[in-house]
């Protein structure tokens, strides 16, 4: 499965899961700031050609998230004055702490989806992860439908336009009369789809398993993935402040 | 248990794509709601688009865990298009998943009508809010979390009817 040198798209799907389920429980900024941030470094960077509009939206955010930290939790010893505007240590450990989460958050995806291939992943998730075929195959149509339902929304935002109305749906009443003719030409596909495979004997097929191979790459990627475990246990049950005496908190 | 046909999971992958695009698509709203008011700003402006991945299968598929399968497997495809959420997607989608699927469960798997789908979309506000909670922690105060709280449940309740007025349409037939 996939490339020669490349790692193997399960592999980094649970990288990708457990680390950020760790990132969304972790509370330490220091933890947070040593998983977070390589995550990032290598996310943005590889996602930087394909993805910069998406990356240079997340980065303009911390904005909000700034403002939503003086607003909420602007409490504590004063850290910094600019004119009018007191900044106290609630608000930055806000905006640390949270930023530092939804920047490794980030990273950790656009580091799974610069490497993967979606179609490879799916096979890989269904033949050496065990997922039942039947929602594999259902994500195996979505995926190939995307290109198609992009098609049919084209022309009927076309259609909307020449009838006057606005093509991007922003009220509830515009996302039903796009999404009405988008499902009703989706829902005849994935009928007569549907059909041709139980017809083909889809239900008979039988999934060709596969062990997880654990090569060099997946190796690296997996024992990084435990040695970030340990980092954000050790930053949760207060360790790390004893290696690195100083901390946010 | 109604066993799954073929024709159910291409309708599940049908739904994911829509949902999955929609949900993508929410990013932006997102984006731009966090760049003007912040995290709470955007959540308050995009909940009820998360939540209809649930109606919108339970009323086309009309099986049990329907609703399950459609908001997670939305969130699965979500997962795989480039947004910056990218894995909180899919915890997002198990959680809201289950809440939603509640709404049919409790009608013992006979009514898939706008009001199931209502309750689908409002059940799903509140478990959104938890994990909001979880991910902002510092940032949900009691008076943000009754906010959120309050503007996820009407928004999902009112995207939970307008889809599950479309599913019954795309579907045909009665609720039952």
């Amino acid at each position: 499965m996939g490339r020669e040198g490349s790692v193997d798209p399960a592999v980094l799907f649970i990288y990708g899961l457990v680390l950020t389920l760790v990132l969304f429980i972790d509370r330490d900024a220091l933890s947070l700031a040593l998983i977070g941030v390589p995550n990032a470094i290598v996310g943005f960077a590889l996602g930087w050609r394909k993805y910069k509009v998406l990356i240079a939206l997340f980065l303009i955010g911390f904005t909000g998230l700034a403002i939503n930290a003086l607003l909420l939790t602007n409490v504590g010893p004063t850290v910094l004055v600019v004119g009018p505007l007191i900044v106290r240590a609630g608000a930055v450990n806000t905006f640390i702490t949270i930023g530092l989460r939804i920047t490794g958050i980030a990273g950790v995806a656009f580091l799974f989806v610069s490497l993967v291939d979606p179609a490879l992943a799916v096979r890989s998730l269904e033949r050496k992860l065990r997922l039942p075929k039947g929602v594999c195959f259902a994500l195996a149509y979505a995926l190939r439908l995307i290109d198609l339902m992009s098609k049919d929304l084209r022309e009927i935002q076309g259609v909307r336009v020449l009838r006057g109305y606005r093509s991007v749906p922003i009220t509830p009443t515009d996302i039903k009369s796009v999404l009405t003719p988008l499902l009703s030409v989706g829902y005849e596909r994935a009928l007569w789809v549907g059909i041709a495979a139980e017809l083909r004997g889809f239900r008979l097929r039988k999934v060709s398993k596969e062990p997880l191979r654990i090569g060099w790459m997946e190796a690296i990627v997996l024992t990084l993935l435990a040695l970030q475990i340990l980092i954000a246990l050790a930053g949760m049950l207060g360790y790390l402040r004893l290696v690195v005496p100083y901390t946010l908190h | 248990m109604k066993r799954y046909t073929v024709v159910d999971w291409a309708i599940l992958g049908l739904v994911a794509v829509v949902t999955g695009v929609i949900f993508t698509f929410t990013w932006n709203v997102y984006y731009i709601g966090k760049a003007l008011g912040g995290p709470v700003v955007a959540r308050a402006l995009s909940y009820g688009l998360w939540f209809i991945g649930a109606p919108l299968a339970a009323s086309l598929i009309r099986k049990p865990a329907s609703a399950f399968l459609g908001e997670t497997l939305g969130a699965l495809v979500e997962t795989f298009l480039p947004n910056a959420g990218g894995f909180t997607n899919l915890i997002y989608g198990i959680c809201q998943g289950i809440a939603s699927e509640v709404a049919y469960a409790i009608f013992g798997y006979r009514r898939w009508g706008v009001l199931q789908g209502m309750l689908a979309g409002a059940f799903a506000g509140p478990v959104a809010v938890a994990l909001d909670a979880i991910l902002f922690q510092s940032l949900a105060t009691p008076p943000v979390m009754l906010a959120w709280t309050i503007a996820s449940v009407i928004s999902g309740a009112i995207y939970g009817a307008i889809v599950s007025a479309i599913g019954r349409t795309v579907r045909g037939g009665s609720e039952k």
